[in-house]
């Protein structure tokens, strides 16, 4: 990071203060799912309009399960409720993003994720985006960013247990970086391609995405990451 | 105070402003001597304009840098100029249009409707969007390049690399002394790779010299072998139009290499916006950028909307109404 205000990494701490009063409010929600999609209310339905295998969206779901939520918030008891649970489609998540030096002035990145929909009668539109992915010396020079495509994203609530309350969830292609997510000796930019091995899908909390990402394809299954497409970006990766 | 200044291939060197001082006091005391002649030669006008006399001001300064005329309409200008030689001469333009057309949208970065060479004209605001994306655009262009090609395009992606990094870097906010010396070091990467693209900065007269040039060298090879033709074989023959051919390209590229250049004044004038933002602050705020779509908020909105009659008047009417 070549350069930040101080107003600005103290805003990175989502705590925002309340003047005259000396206390501190977390700030507004900062991911909004947005797009309702209707004739979709279970994950069966949900896998037809992306097109992806039940099975496999069956698996992430028990895997998200167990990583992330604590025992006594589990989406599902039984694994065969899962497929019963109610689930909401949407087709775009709203970010807010902090721009560029400002304090008080956000970009609302838009990422959007149609399935096999078409976006505004062209073809259909999965936006990559950034995800928050380890600690800060993984990734190389993406400094703990991943980059994946979106492929789903969607709500899913528990209505056999209370505590278990709503989940807002993306689905993703996970993109790996090539090299180690170094800079690339020619080019001079960041490259990223699909996953040869392991799980190329994975469930995450649309929490865990920071923003939209810009990669043109090249090659095959290759994509270039461009880190100039703003000040922000070209803040953070060089 | 130091300045730089550049010769015809834009290696600038320091310009020491004292010196002038020093000639100008001894002018104005009437030891002229050879001052006229050394002002001529730095290439420096000497003279009373309307700014002689002013309290405080100081000539060099009046010119403040503008992001939009002078980088993006200008020397991104120039740069995609360069781009296309390099890429009508290495022939991936198609693919260069075909990665141009596939841009994926991002938050405030308009996705451009037509493939490059279909464009045929370039707004402010269209050329910004273009330094945005151009660097990854031929990244993903040349993906794999063969050993001829590699060194080219390697110092070709570097040097736009650079231009479009020194541009970003300038449109910061507020500096740090760190981010100005990022912005001197792309600055310099880019005077040092440039080179690459000289052969495509040949001016029209170049052209018509080289096209002389060559005429001519065909005619005097001609001559020659009017007189030798009978009593040489078809092989020979063969060689020595090789040799001649040969010959020929080298002194056309020679001359080019030698008439080409990078001097010119926009080219020049960044190496001042390190030491503007050090004086008077960051470079966005002196930005035509802003003014220049408040023209049509403020008088082209107001003009539409009135009766076409006390037009100023009713303009500023309108302004008025819809400020906050």
């Amino acid at each position: 990071m070549r350069l930040q205000t101080l107003d600005v990494l103290l805003k990175s701490e989502n705590v925002v203060a309340i003047e005259g009063t000396g206390r501190e409010t977390a700030a507004a929600p900062t991911r909004i799912l947005s797009g309702w999609m209707k004739n979709v209310s279970t994950l069966a339905e949900l896998c037809r309009t992306c097109n992806i295998n039940y099975g496999d969206i069956m698996e992430e779901m028990l895997w998200f399960t167990n990583q992330t939520v604590a025992d006594d918030h589990l989406l599902f008891s039984d694994p065969t409720e899962l497929g019963l649970l109610p689930v909401e489609q949407f087709t775009h998540l709203e970010i807010r993003v902090a721009d560029f030096q400002e304090t008080d002035v956000f970009q609302i990145h838009r990422a959007r994720s149609t399935g096999r929909m078409a976006f505004r009668s062209g073809g259909p539109r999965n936006d990559c985006v950034w995800i928050q992915a380890g600690g800060e010396d993984s990734y190389g020079d993406l400094w703990s960013r991943g980059v994946a495509q979106l492929l789903a994203l969607f709500k899913i609530r528990n209505v056999f247990s209370e505590a278990a309350g709503v989940r807002r969830l993306a689905l993703l292609r996970v993109l790996d970086p090539i090299n180690s997510g170094r800079f690339h000796l020619t080019s001079g930019h960041i490259r990223v391609g699909k996953r040869r091995s392991g799980q190329e899908m994975r469930i995450v909390d649309i929490g865990t995405v920071i923003g939209q990402a810009h990669v043109i394809p090249t090659g095959e299954s290759q994509w270039i990451v461009n880190h100039r497409i703003d000040l922000q970006m070209f803040n953070e990766i060089y | 105070m130091q300045r730089a200044c550049g010769n015809r291939r834009g290696v600038y060197e320091v310009r020491v402003y004292t010196i002038y001082e020093e000639k100008a006091r001894q002018l104005e005391s009437g030891e002229a001597g050879s001052t006229w002649e050394y002002f001529r030669q730095v290439g420096v006008k000497i003279g009373r304009t309307i700014f002689t006399g002013l309290h405080r001001v100081n000539l060099s300064d009046l010119h403040n840098p503008d992001l939009l005329h002078n980088i993006y309409l200008d020397l991104f200008k120039h740069m995609m100029q360069w781009v296309d030689g390099f890429l009508k001469k290495h022939k991936p333009q198609q693919a260069f249009d075909d990665v141009a057309k596939e841009i994926p949208p991002n938050p405030g970065f308009n996705v451009p409707q037509k493939a490059y060479r279909e464009v045929t004209q370039w707004q402010g605001k269209d050329m910004g969007n273009l330094g945005r994306c151009i660097s990854a655009v031929l990244a993903s262009t040349l993906p794999n390049p063969d050993s001829s090609q590699y060194h080219d395009f390697q110092i070709a992606l570097k040097c736009v690399s650079a231009l479009v990094d020194f541009s970003l870097m300038a449109q910061y906010r507020s500096h740090a002394p760190d981010t100005l010396s990022y912005l001197e070091r792309y600055l310099l990467t880019f005077h040092q790779k440039k080179d690459n693209f000289l052969e495509f900065r040949t001016s029209k007269a170049t052209r018509a010299e080289a096209n002389h040039q060559d005429r001519e060298f065909r005619e005097l090879i001609a001559n020659e072998c009017a007189h030798e033709i009978r009593r040489t074989s078809a092989a020979k023959l063969r060689r020595q139009a090789d040799q001649q051919r040969l010959q020929r390209v080298n002194e056309r590229a020679d001359l080019i290499r030698r008439e080409n250049h990078f001097n010119f004044i926009k080219m020049h004038y960044l190496s001042h916006l390190s030491s503007h933002v050090r004086r008077f602050g960051s470079i966005s705020m002196y930005s035509t950028e802003i003014g220049e779509p408040a023209h049509k908020d403020q008088i082209k909105e107001g003009y539409r909307r009135s009766n076409k009659i006390k037009l100023p008047a009713r303009s500023c009417h309108t302004m008025a109404a819809s400020m906050p």
